[in-house]
């Protein structure tokens, strides 16, 4: 990246603020050395915190999180910690379908709560995010993979009425998804594929693509 | 009788942003009194940001030298075109068919959308405010919240209307309903693109804060992340920053601190699957440096857009942001934007607000707004050649002139106001107020009716009472 423009801008600064352009600058003054007294003070307190002071903060925790919506679950141990994460899974609903999986930071803490078989009863698998051992684009590949690449619709309705947005949203079973390899309903697909019949009445509809709006439970008609 | 129904509509709009304005002008003032260095750390906060903006070239050069080192790239763009085209460069290369954005004024300052709009890309709001204002295809009319002027039914209209869904106006399903939209954009996304709240020169980041999560979606899902701010929206030292960053959120929102704070040092390393493939930050100055350049308006710059004034501001509350016509509203953009798009052409922003000092009292880091609207003021009054001012009205300028002089000499007063009562006998009044004065005074009633001068003076009948 060239730097030309960088070079301008500065000496317009520069000039705005009456400096001379060649004359280096003192910065020390400006960025300091180090960690100013006051927080190393502050550094100093957090090292040095006893278990009465922890107990005082957590007490604070649990009732700031109310008013925001937190919930905070005390545990005693590990065991607890295991159990209290199983109970979520079992009382939650996913966001999306019906699948339920839990993803899991790699960390010794989180592996010592031994989750693949707390929740194998359950049927919830749990994947592990190791960022050293992940590939980011396969990763971004299967997370979005569904919502950016079109999908065949391997079935439909026939209907003679002229399209209609809503009357083929109604048509559509659900639908195998190309990539996902699972069904969806139509109005979680983010593109829809039409290809009209040769005998159609309307033909300036033939092979028409319309964009689904994710969610919305419409089609777009503006292609 | 009931008004009509856009009246009706106005009166629910100003009520509700007053009421919504005097809660968090009275959470901030709440909020500064338990900082642990007391409200006074303002004052630290001002010295601060003075001394940053009066070594701009320097934090500047070492902002962008540490964010290359941490891998990112930098462009310093002189107006908003030139940001413009560096985004649509970046798109570009990249084939990008979709970007999320998360809330940023210096975009909405510099049209990003529309520019990203016309090139073919689809473009996707994702902070609830703006996201909601992007489907009623209006402009923001608040910093911080920019649907401010919407109610839930409003919402719940919009949603059925550009949705497809039915009505609904539970504020936490309509939040779902936005959330479960936006969640497969983020992921659909090619590009995300964000402002800046406070960068740090010393480590090379910057800092973004939200308060539902979406600027950390939008800047680390995608592949490709561009973040654009504003040349002033730099501290020099991290501690700096970690103290500008508390007052941010307290100015904005009364919180201690926000909910989603991101600090975004540059794309993800080699190692880490997290995060975008390219960082680009975008430096704005858009007419900042003429800002700079202007010792009287200087302290400008120290503004952290937290929009603390817009909430305590009485101008604002009963007009809101619209009636500004321009990206910053309220004391903030009272004065800023007659700096950045022309005195004489924003003259009306300045002319407009009460001068009642609210607004310094409130501000996050003390910027004496009251001043600097008198010095625009005085420039719209004078006419100025540096910042290329005409004066406004040259028989307004006389006609105060004249006021002055006659307010000062005492006799002169009374006589000109027993004038004015004899004259006013022929301006019938009507229901005890005058309709129509007469030229040159006639643009006063044009739009409102005003009250007779009293016959007999305040003073007159004091003298009658104590005897």
């Amino acid at each position: 990246m060239s730097t030309a423009n960088q070079r301008e801008f500065i000496n317009r600064i520069k000039m705005a603020l009456g400096k001379p352009f060649a004359e280096p600058r003192q910065t020390e003054d400006l960025f300091g050395s180090g960690m100013s007294a006051e927080t190393r003070s502050i550094l100093e307190r957090v090292k040095n915190r006893s278990a009465a002071d922890r107990q005082k903060l957590l007490e604070t925790l649990l009732e700031a999180a109310q008013p925001i919506n937190l919930k905070v679950i005390y545990c005693d141990d590990i065991g607890a910690v295991t159990a209290g994460i199983a109970e979520l899974v079992r009382t939650k609903e996913p966001e999306w379908g019906s699948q339920k999986s839990v993803a899991a930071w790699q960390h010794p803490l989180i592996e010592s709560l031994n989750l693949p078989d707390a929740l194998s009863g359950l049927g919830v698998p749990v994947v592990f995010a190791d960022l050293r051992k992940t590939d980011a684009d396969s990763l971004r590949r299967r997370i979005s993979g569904p919502y950016r690449f079109p999908f065949a619709v391997d079935s439909y309705r026939r209907y003679r009425a002229q399209p209609d947005y809503r009357r083929l949203k109604r048509a559509l079973r659900p639908v195998k998804m190309g990539s996902a390899g699972e069904q969806r309903r139509p109005d979680q697909l983010h593109d829809i594929h039409l290809r009209a019949q040769q005998n159609c009445r309307y033909r300036s509809h033939h092979g028409s693509r319309c964009a689904w709006s994710p969610g919305s439970a419409r089609l777009c008609k503006k292609f | 009788m009931w008004p009509r129904p856009e009246r009706r509509f106005k009166i629910r709009c100003c009520k509700g942003r007053w009421l919504i304005c005097r809660i968090f002008g009275r959470g901030t003032a709440e909020s500064y009194r338990q900082l642990p260095e007391g409200p006074d750390l303002r004052l630290k906060a001002h010295e601060i940001r003075m001394k940053t903006i009066e070594n701009l070239d320097v934090v500047l050069e070492t902002l962008a030298a540490n964010i290359r080192k941490n891998g990112g790239q930098v462009f310093f763009a002189e107006d908003g075109q030139a940001a413009v085209n560096y985004c649509l460069e970046v798109a570009q290369r990249h084939k990008v068919r979709r970007v999320v954005k998360g809330k940023s004024m210096v975009s909405e300052e510099i049209g990003l959308n529309a520019a990203l709009i016309d090139s073919g890309i689809d473009v996707s709001e994702t902070d609830l405010g703006e996201y909601i204002i992007q489907l009623a295809d209006e402009t923001p009319s608040h910093i911080i919240a920019p649907a401010i002027h919407k109610t839930r039914h409003d919402v719940g209209s919009l949603f059925a209307d550009k949705l497809d869904i039915p009505y609904e106006d539970d504020p936490p399903r309509l939040t779902w309903i936005a959330r479960k939209a936006l969640r497969e954009k983020f992921l659909a996304a090619d590009m995300g693109t964000s402002g800046c709240n406070i960068a740090c020169a010393e480590t090379g980041h910057i800092v973004t804060v939200s308060n539902e999560g979406n600027i950390r979606m939008s800047t680390t899902v995608p592949k490709v992340h561009v973040a654009i701010m504003g040349m002033e929206r730099v501290a020099a030292r991290l501690e700096d920053h970690d103290m500008l960053l508390r007052l941010l959120c307290r100015g904005a929102a009364a919180q201690n601190m926000a909910t989603y704070v991101s600090y975004i040092g540059g794309p993800r390393a080699v190692h880490q699957a997290d995060g975008p493939q390219e960082f680009h930050l975008v430096i704005l100055d858009n007419g900042r440096s003429r800002i700079l350049a202007d010792k009287e308006f200087r302290e400008m710059l120290c503004c952290i857009r937290c929009a603390a004034c817009l909430n305590v501001c009485p101008v604002y509350a009963k007009i809101g942001g619209h009636a500004y016509g321009y990206a910053y509203s309220g004391p903030v953009g009272a004065v800023v934007t007659p700096l950045l798009v022309g005195i004489n052409r924003a003259k009306d922003l300045c002319l407009g607000e009460t001068l009642c000092g609210a607004c310094q009292e409130i501000c996050a880091v003390n910027i004496n707004l009251p001043r600097m609207l008198l010095a625009l003021r005085s420039k719209l009054a004078e006419g100025d050649a540096a910042w290329g001012v005409k004066p406004v009205d040259r028989k307004e300028k006389f006609l105060f002139q004249a006021w002055s002089w006659i307010m000062r000499h005492r006799g002169l007063y009374d006589a000109a106001a027993r004038l004015g009562v004899m004259g006013q006998k022929f301006l019938t009044p009507t229901d005890g107020m005058i309709r129509r004065l007469p030229p040159p005074l006639h643009a006063w009633t044009k739009e409102r009716n005003i009250r007779p001068l009293a016959t007999e003076s305040f003073i007159r009948r004091w003298k009658k009472g104590l005897q």
